[in-house]
Order: structure tokens, then C-alpha cells, then sequence
């Protein structure tokens, strides 16, 4: 949430994690002097683990920038000047944020409101300038020569972020992907150190406890087969989508699994923001956050999962990916793995493991039948629950699971 | 003459011109395999059209030089007869126009037959045929139908460009087993460059990398060799560096050679003296296409004759012919992509 962070006329490095204390601005997105729409992305924030691509939450201007480009800087740190446009009257900015306003347009923004949902009246206890991005970014459909395409998919370079009139050659890519190559090795091992620092903590501190349990997909999986048998290709929705919509649902019902630990306690969280282990192609993982997953349906978090695991992939997170996810999944159905035992994300106090479906023998009402069966492991922080909350949330996933798609 | 050679050729050359070259082949070949044979339009007495047999008939007698009538049907289908019949024959049709009379002998016997006698017998046999345009032959006499043929199953396609090839290509050619066609260019004949003492070793079905270069492949083969060499030069004044491709075999083509180039150059033009439309340029274009389209920066580029008969005129011919100016004008345009 970077609204604390704006409360002066000042734009500062926001803190993108939990454990982050330190980010370099690698890129701005926006010129000095043009209005900037609440939601924008204004700023390419590198961090140990990812490129995040930072937003503002209200109009404003930038005026001056108050780092280099790749300055090293600590959380909190003034990176640029900034000035309110909104609201009009009044004269001075004021002094707090501004409230949720999103009918008050600003004079020189487009169409500020038409990419922000209101916050919805049912959400009392959502935190008031949460709002989605712009939608479609502002990608302009970039002209690739077919070599570019490659080295782009290669290299994990956005197009997008090549600036040029014309066509994108493989060169412009290459030398992109060169001027971060020194880095991205430097950047393996910053990531290895920061996966290995934050892994190390968790199985230091969290007393963790392990259950497995089978999940009995064989139904769930025919209906989706239904599901998707007259949608378009990229309109499917896959099995782990299904299950990490029961996820969410599971974690609602069973609040003491969703939440942190805090250094005085539990502290349950009001949604379920799910994080979602993704594996990079280059090595290491990243976690990123899909906000208020327990309102999803189940295309609605095939859209998602796919966004965020692109982003990641890409290299390329947006601050919202960053949030703090009160519970998280990890899955390794795509792996052949049987079993996984997760670790946990402090502080958060759950991680659930998802193995790969497979078809294999079960007994259904005394007789052997081939099911399509899927290990589910949890991981517990003992501080915060205890194996029955395990059993029942499982429970509770199989119970939902039975509603989907 | 000064042309750059990636592959030297062994250690000892002397420098001859391509007819040098290839009468030496075929003097070569007839004292070394009592088999081989010549025949053809006016190759004894007369002396070969375009001289390559000139004083081969004192030399070798009329057994081994035969002069034939003029129909190709007839001789080519001699020719066969001899091959299938344990001889190794070099058939000279005096320019390709005239193969088309002997189309049915080389596309229904000689490509096919090793085919349709289930592998009992083949046809080794080599034709010799001079090809191409700009002496002001007109119409009739200045076909490039190289890429034609090499469409043929069945059928080897050659195409030397340099002098050492002209010397080296025929004793392997005559050495495989099926035929073989060789497409001399008739602007070469006169043109000299380095030959080698001894067989350099490269296999006829390689292509070769003439002139280094990291900007653009330029892949051509015969008579417009020279033309993308001194197309090289003046682009390497502008400082675009060009390599390029001697492709020496038409059928079979070496896609490994063309691809490895591409790879590093990101961009390709194709140079053909064929007629553009379904030509061998279009094939080229394709394979990289297939194999390497995301090496690519930029469409291949091809530079053909105009899809005329050919001019008799002589501007007129220089003007459908592939040139220099129209090889760097399409080098520019693979580069101003981007």
C-alpha cells in the first residue's frame, strides 16, 4: 500500500514485500510535467527478487525526480517531487491522502475514473485507494522482426519497453537484454541470497507441522472438460485454476489459517489475497499476490493466474503483485511431483501444497476404481493453528471443489 | 580475379581462366578413367562452341571425342544407353535452351530410372551445358533454367562460379553414380581465378562462403557470383558488410551452409538469374523461412532477371539481368528495417 508514502509532496520508494528494505529505480514511465491518472504506473522499481512496476493512487504531476536511475536507495526514501491535481479547490494539496474520490475527474486526465472500479460498498474493510491499474497498460502493439519476437521470449524482454518509432529489431532487444545481463547474473545470486535469507527465517522461527491428504478430482475434472469443450483455447480454464478458487474459499471458512503472525500474535486478514508460488525460467521463485482471490470465480482466476505468472516470468511485477498475501499455494502439478511439503512465507502461517493429479486405484463403495486423485499438503505455523484447522480446511476444500466450476 | 576465398585452395595453384579449367578436367578425366567419353554438337572438330574442347580431338581421338547430329534426344539418350551400359559419359548440350529437346530423356529416363528398376541400375552420366545471359544471344540462347532443373528428383544440379570449380567439380560428378548436370555459365568461361594442383577436397554438394561479412548473406551461385562480389565491395565502401554465399549445387542445396550464415547475419538476399517465379530463389526463401525465420530482421530479399525473354539489346539485357546496383539497392532494403 504506497499511500503512506505520499502523504507530503513527496513520491518515495515503497516498501514492495515484506522483506524488502531497499530498491533502485530502474525506469520512469511517465515525463516530468504530464498529468498522471490515479492507477498509473510511473516508475520500474527493481528489488532483490523482481522488477515491479510501482503506481500512483492519486493524480498527480511529477515535477522532479530526487534519485539517479539505478540508485540504490532505502525504503521510504524520497525518490520524486510531486504535485497533486486533485482536488481543484482548496488551492494547497492536502495534507492526507485523498479519500476513495473517484468521481472527482481531473481537469487534465483523460478518463481517470473509467479504468477504477468504485470501492465497492460490501468491502467496508478494504483498505479505501485500492483500485485496479488501468486495464490494458499502455502496451502499443510494437512491430517485431521475427528474430526480436525470439530474443524478446528469450530473454524476458518486454517489447513494449523498447522505445522506437518503428520496427523492434533483434538488436534493440539483444542490447536491452545486454544491459541487464551483468545484472541478471548478479540479480541470480541476489535472488538465491534473498530466497535463502527469507527461507532460513521461516524454518528458524516457524514451528511448522505437515499434513497430506487426497483429493478426489475425477468429478471436478469431467465437469471442466464440459466447461471448457465449447470455449475458445484461450478461454480454458485448467484444473489448478478450480482448485485454487476452492483454496480461497477454504481459507475464508477457516480464518485462522489466513492471516500473519505478528510479533504479538495472530492477526487474521479481512480477504484472502492469495500468493502464488511461480518458478522462473532463470532459477529461484517469486510469490506473487492475487488481491482478493476469494471473489474470483473460476475464470476470473485463470485470467489472473495467468497474468501475474506472465508478469513474473517476464520479470516484470507490478506493486499490486507485491502485497502481502495472507495465504499461499504452491503447486507442482505440472512437475510430476507426488508430494510437496511447503515452507512457509512469513509471516504468513499457511502454505498449502498441491502434487500432481494422477489417475490411479481407489476404493468407491467397496470396489477398486480408477480415480484422478491429487496430494493437498499443508503447512502450519503450530503458533497460529493446529492440525484440526489443517482437517478442516481441507475438508472444506474438497466441499467446494464439488461446486465448480 | 582478386576475389576473396574463405576455403584456399591447396597449397600450390596456378591461375586459369574457367575454360582452362574445365578442358584440364576433362583431359584429366578422359586419361584417367578409360570409360569416360565426350560427346556432343561440334565438341571435336569445331572445337567445342565455346572452345572448352578446343584440341581435344588430336589428343583423344574419335572414340573418345565424338561429334554428334543435332538432336539431343537422340545423344542424351546415347548417353544413357552408354552409362546403363558401364561407360561414363560427358554429354555437352551446347546451351541449356537445347536441353528442353532432351527433356524427356533427362527427366523420364535418366532421373527416374535407377526409381523404376528398383535400384538395379543407374545412370552415371555427366551433362555439360553452358547457361545464362548477357553475351547478346537473345531470347533463345540465354535461359537460366539451372533452378528449373534442380526442381528434378533424381538429378544432381551443379553450378560452378570459380575457376577451381570449373577444374574440380567434374571428376566428382563423374565418380557419382546417378546423373549429374552441370551448369557452366557462358560469362565465366573467359573469367580466371586460383586452381588448385590437386583436388581441394570439398565435396561438390557444399556451399561455399565466398566473402565474409556480418551485415547480410547474399547467397547466389554461377554466373552472378562475380556480379554479388563487386555488389560486396561497394556496399563494404558504405560500410555494410556482406557475405556471400557460393551455393556451387542447386540439387541438392546446402541448407546448413545458407542457415549458419543466416543466423548471423539476420538477413538474406537471394541473387538468381532465373526468372523470379518459382524460381530457386523462391525455394531458398522458403528453407529460411522454415528453418530460420527467427533468425530474421527482415524479409528475404531476392533479385532475379526481369520475367521477360530475355532482351537482345544490350542495355536492355543489362537492365533485366541481376546487377550490382539492383544487389545493393536490395541489400539496403533488408537493412532499413528497423
Amino acid at each position: 500500500m504506497g499511500t503512506s508514502l505520499q502523504t507530503d509532496d513527496l513520491f518515495r520508494m515503497p516498501a514492495l514485500g515484506a522483506d524488502m528494505t531497499e530498491g533502485r529505480v530502474l525506469e520512469w514511465l511517465v515525463e516530468l510535467g504530464e498529468p498522471v491518472e490515479r492507477g498509473q504506473l510511473v516508475a520500474v522499481v527493481e528489488t532483490d527478487k523482481s522488477d515491479i512496476e510501482i503506481e500512483v493512487f492519486e493524480p498527480c504531476v511529477f515535477d522532479e525526480h530526487l534519485v539517479e536511475i539505478g540508485e540504490l536507495v532505502d525504503i521510504g526514501t524520497p525518490i520524486a517531487r510531486i504535485t497533486r491535481t486533485e482536488p481543484a479547490m482548496g488551492g494547497s494539496p492536502p495534507a492526507t491522502p485523498t479519500a476513495p474520490s473517484p468521481s472527482a475527474p481531473s481537469p487534465s486526465a483523460a478518463s481517470p475514473s473509467a479504468s477504477v472500479p468504485p470501492t465497492p460498498a460490501s468491502a467496508p474493510t478494504l483498505p479505501p485507494t485500492v483500485g485496479a491499474p488501468p486495464s490494458g497498460t499502455t502496451t502499443s502493439a510494437a512491430r517485431l522482426t521475427p528474430r526480436a519476437r525470439r530474443l524478446a521470449r528469450e530473454r524476458g524482454i518486454d517489447p513494449a519497453t523498447l522505445a522506437t518509432d518503428g520496427v523492434v529489431t533483434g538488436d534493440m532487444v539483444a542490447a536491452a537484454a545486454s544491459d541487464r545481463t551483468p545484472e541478471s547474473a548478479d540479480r541470480a545470486t541476489t535472488m538465491r541470497r534473498a530466497i535463502a535469507s527469507l527461507m532460513e527465517r521461516s524454518w528458524a522461527e516457524i514451528p511448522h507441522y505437515h499434513t497430506v491428504s487426497r483429493l478426489d478430482l475425477t468429478d471436478l475434472a469431467a465437469r471442466l472438460e464440459t466447461y471448457n469443450a465449447d470455449r475458445p483455447v484461450a478461454d480454458r480454464v485448467v484444473l489448478a485454476a478450480a482448485v485454487n478458487v476452492a483454496i480461497t474459499q477454504a481459507a475464508a471458512a477457516t480464518p485462522e489459517m489466513n492471516g500473519w503472525w505478528r510479533p504479538d500474535g495472530f492477526e487474521p486478514s479481512a480477504s484472502v489475497d492469495l500468493g502464488v508460488v511461480v518458478s522462473l525460467r532463470t532459477g529461484g521463485v517469486v510469490l506473487p499476490t492475487i488481491e482478493h482471490a476469494d471473489r474470483l470465480d473460476v475464470e476470473q482466476m485463470m485470467a489472473a493466474m495467468r497474468d501475474v505468472v506472465g508478469r513474473a516470468r517476464r520479470g516484470r511485477l507490478r506493486e499490486r503483485d507485491a502485497r502481502p498475501a495472507s495465504i499461499s499455494v504452491t503447486n507442482m502439478g505440472d512437475l510430476g511431483t507426488d508430494v510437496v511439503l511447503g515452507i512457509i512465507h512469513p509471516p504468513q502461517v499457511t502454505m498449502v501444497g498441491l502434487g500432481t493429479p494422477r489417475r490411479e486405484p481407489a476404493v468407491v463403495d467397496d470396489t477398486v476404481v480408477p480415480r484422478l486423485m491429487m496430494q493437498t499438503s499443508i503447512a502450519g505455523d503450530h503458533r497460529a493453528h493446529d492440525g484440526l484447522a489443517a482437517a478442516r480446511f481441507v475438508r472444506r476444500l474438497a466441499q467446494e471443489l464439488e461446486h465448480l466450476p | 580475379m582478386s576475389t576473396t576465398t574463405t576455403d584456399t585452395p591447396a597449397a600450390t595453384t596456378t591461375t586459369m581462366t574457367c575454360r582452362e579449367a574445365m578442358r584440364a578436367a576433362l583431359d584429366d578425366a578422359l586419361r584417367t578413367d578409360d570409360r569416360v567419353f565426350v560427346m556432343g554438337e561440334d565438341v571435336g572438330r569445331y572445337g567445342g562452341c565455346f572452345a572448352v574442347t578446343t584440341g581435344m580431338l588430336d589428343d583423344h581421338g574419335e572414340r573418345r571425342i565424338r561429334d554428334t547430329p543435332l538432336s539431343e534426344s537422340a545423344f542424351v539418350g546415347a548417353g544413357i544407353g552408354a552409362a546403363v551400359g558401364g561407360l561414363r559419359p560427358i554429354v555437352e548440350i551446347m546451351t541449356v535452351n537445347f536441353s528442353l529437346l532432351a527433356l524427356d530423356q533427362i527427366m523420364n529416363t535418366a532421373a527416374t530410372l535407377r526409381h523404376m528398376s528398383g535400384g538395379q541400375m543407374g545412370v552415371p552420366m555427366v551433362i555439360r551445358t553452358t547457361t545464362g545471359g548477357g553475351r547478346q544471344l537473345a531470347a533463345q540462347h540465354s535461359h537460366s533454367l539451372d533452378g528449373w532443373f534442380a526442381h528434378i528428383p533424381g538429378i544432381k544440379v551443379l553450378t560452378p562460379a570459380t575457376a577451381d570449380d570449373f577444374r574440380w567439380m567434374l571428376g566428382r560428378a563423374l565418380a557419382d553414380p546417378d546423373p549429374v548436370m552441370i551448369f557452366e555459365h557462358g560469362g565465366l568461361y573467359g573469367t580466371s581465378g586460383p586452381v588448385s594442383a590437386h583436388d581441394p577436397g570439398i565435396g561438390n554438394e557444399t556451399a561455399v562462403v565466398r566473402r565474409s561479412g556480418t551485415d547480410v548473406t547474399i547467397a547466389t551461385y554461377g554466373g552472378t557470383l562475380p556480379v554479388c562480389l563487386e555488389a560486396a565491395e561497394d556496399l563494404e565502401r558504405a560500410g555494410i558488410s556482406a557475405e556471400i554465399i557460393d551455393l556451387r549445387s542447386l540439387r541438392p542445396l546446402d541448407d546448413a551452409t545458407i542457415m549458419e550464415s543466416v543466423t548471423r547475419t539476420h538477413r538474406i538476399v537471394v541473387v538468381d538469374e532465373g526468372w523470379r517465379s518459382g524460381s530457386i530463389s523462391a525455394e531458398i526463401a522458403s528453407r529460411v523461412a522454415e528453418q530460420a525465420l527467427f533468425e530474421l530482421e527482415a524479409p528475404p530479399g531476392r533479385v532475379c532477371t526481369a520475367e521477360v525473354p530475355l532482351p537482345y539489346p544490350k542495355h536492355l539485357e543489362l537492365a533485366a539481368l541481376p546487377s550490382v546496383d539492383r544487389i545493393v539497392a536490395a541489400v539496403r532494403s533488408t537493412l532499413e528495417v528497423g
